[in-house]
């Protein structure tokens, strides 16, 4: 558990959901990300190569 | 025939290297002059540094991977560069002493027809009292994971400190940058979130105080000034991820500051508003600023004219405009930056990734009051260093070959963009990295509304991105050890 401390460095600061922290880890969307991500750095190498 | 030189045997050289041997003919010769015996696949010291990966699996020696392609490889360290030869030839050539090959202290002289600087940077340590040992060595004070060998002695220093946790004693971890001017931020972002994820698995996590302490001006900027993502309906800036990353894992931050001096229980540290504190620590990791690796150059007569091809910082001059620094940062252009990483004075000299003398910062530059020069200097990562190595060996085999007098191919960081993939802790079922891209790593705010190209830069934190990072692992050991199909896996 986070201690937040009120007008401290941690107050100001988003800090992820369940649903996100669960999305981190969950063997099925990570699955699509790793596809995803891919996609986007072969994008990306495909477009600085000169 | 012709002789390519390559001083250095890290990513940028080693890719140079290859390729260049590869495109050249037989009768062409392509010699790699470098003090290590082995490779180094870098990005994976931290996994060395928390003790879940071995020395063994981020290293291979080179000897046997140049052999098998025709590679002359030189265990030495060069020491000067002679552009245009001396009074008995007008060739140039380079000074070289061994480091291996049983020529261990052996001066040599050799000639080249085109040159590449791939030195990578001398870690400088010493530039702040206590980090090294006053020999441009680390000191005894801290830990680092520059390289494998420093990532072992980490790892046994933490795995020392775990076993005192596990029997009730509280530390205090401090993780960031050793100096004002330090670049490579983000191999210190990855150790940090390693370290916790590793005290988390050891169970004495709830005994740890871990803060990072950054000459960032905000988390997040990993010396490329920041950078704006698309994410959950809004364009947010980096720095609002970074330190939620902070906050989630119970991780308290310094940033703007400038660390001078080291002690063995202790950090002494300036921040930009001018102040000077101090931190306690049991275990510091603290990266060190980078430097040439301090070649001299001579001219035929013998005088030293190390100016010419050296900038201020030691690193080599290419085709950047060195007057933009002193421009300012709000007159900064991407046109500032080279191409073709081609030395202005001597046309058949290149300089690549962490060699070559960027202009100026990417990150806008701070001083405290007091005159302390406090902000990160430019990195140059994998992608880019290897992009630059590929695009200096086709320009030189184009002009070897006779298709051209001058570079054909280019590599300019305003054109080229980064995908980086940041561990915070291995597992295969429970490991998370951060995976990000930027495009263009140097920002073009007249081109982009934020710097750079929203659709191309952005970032994600989770499993998958650790899958990125194992397969970055296999993938470029892979392909840096030139087994079939090397060439397919991209820079």
């Amino acid at each position: 558990m986070i201690k937040i401390k009120q007008y401290e460095q941690n107050d100001y600061t988003p800090v992820p959901g369940r649903l996100t922290l669960f999305l981190r880890k969950c063997l099925v969307w990570q699955i699509i990300q790793f596809v995803w991500i891919n996609i986007k750095m072969t994008i990306l190498i495909l477009k600085s190569h000169h | 025939m012709a002789r390519l030189v390559i001083m250095g045997g890290g990513v940028s050289g080693h890719t140079a290297a290859s390729f260049a041997r590869k495109w050249l003919g037989k009768e062409h010769e392509v010699v790699v002059v470098t003090p290590n015996s082995q490779w180094n696949w870098i990005p994976s010291n931290i996994f060395v540094g928390v003790g879940e990966m071995t020395k063994e699996d981020v290293t291979f020696p080179l000897a046997p991977v140049y052999k098998k392609v025709g590679i002359d490889y030189r265990q030495a360290k060069a020491l000067s560069i002679h552009p245009e030869g001396n009074t008995n030839s007008s060739k140039g050539y380079i000074t070289i002493e061994y480091t291996g090959q049983n020529k261990e202290g052996q001066a040599e002289e050799l000639e080249y027809d085109y040159l590449i600087n791939a030195t990578g940077p001398k870690l400088n340590f010493d530039a702040t009292p206590g980090l090294g040992n006053g020999k441009g060595q680390m000191g005894k004070h801290t830990v680092s994971v520059c390289t494998a060998d420093h990532a072992i002695h980490a790892s046994l220093e933490l795995k020392a400190l775990a076993e005192k946790m596990r029997a009730g004693e509280k530390k205090r971890f401090l993780i960031g940058t050793g100096h004002g001017t330090c670049t490579c931020q983000g191999a210190a972002f990855e150790y940090i979130f390693n370290v916790d994820h590793y005290l988390r698995q050891e169970g004495v996590r709830d005994k740890a105080t871990i803060t990072y302490i950054t000459n960032e001006y905000e988390l997040g900027d990993f010396g490329v000034g920041g950078m704006h993502i698309k994410a959950g309906g809004y364009i947010t800036s980096g720095k609002v991820f970074a330190e939620s990353l902070y906050v989630e894992r119970g991780l308290e931050w310094i940033k703007r500051a400038h660390v001078h001096k080291v002690e063995a229980d202790k950090v002494h540290y300036e921040t930009l508003d001018g102040n000077m504190h101090e931190e306690a620590y049991d275990f510091a990791m603290l990266i060190p600023p980078f430097a040439g690796v301090g070649l001299t150059a001579v001219a035929k007569d013998g005088s030293d004219i190390s100016s010419t091809l050296f900038a201020q910082n030691t690193m080599m001059k290419v085709d950047a405009d060195y007057e933009s620094g002193a421009r300012g940062f709000e007159n900064w252009s991407p046109n500032d930056w080279p191409s073709t990483l081609q030395n202005p004075t001597y046309g058949n000299i290149f300089a690549v990734g962490i060699a070559f003398a960027p202009p100026h910062f990417i990150s806008k530059p701070m001083r405290s009051p007091n005159g302390t020069p406090i902000n990160p200097t430019p990195p140059r990562t994998g992608m880019p260093s290897a992009m630059m190595g590929k695009a200096v060996a086709a320009s030189i085999c184009d002009m070897i070959k006779g298709i051209e007098n001058k570079p054909t191919h280019t590599a300019n960081m305003t054109e080229i963009g980064a995908a980086c993939v940041a561990s915070t802790g291995k597992g295969l079922l429970n490991g998370t990295a951060v995976s990000m891209t930027m495009y263009p790593i140097i920002p073009d705010y007249e081109k982009y509304e934020y710097g750079r190209d929203l659709n191309g830069t952005f970032g994600t934190i989770g499993l998958s991105g650790h899958w990125i990072k194992l397969l970055l692992h296999y993938g470029f050991i892979w392909k840096a050890k030139l087994k079939p199909g090397w060439t397919l896996i991209p820079e």
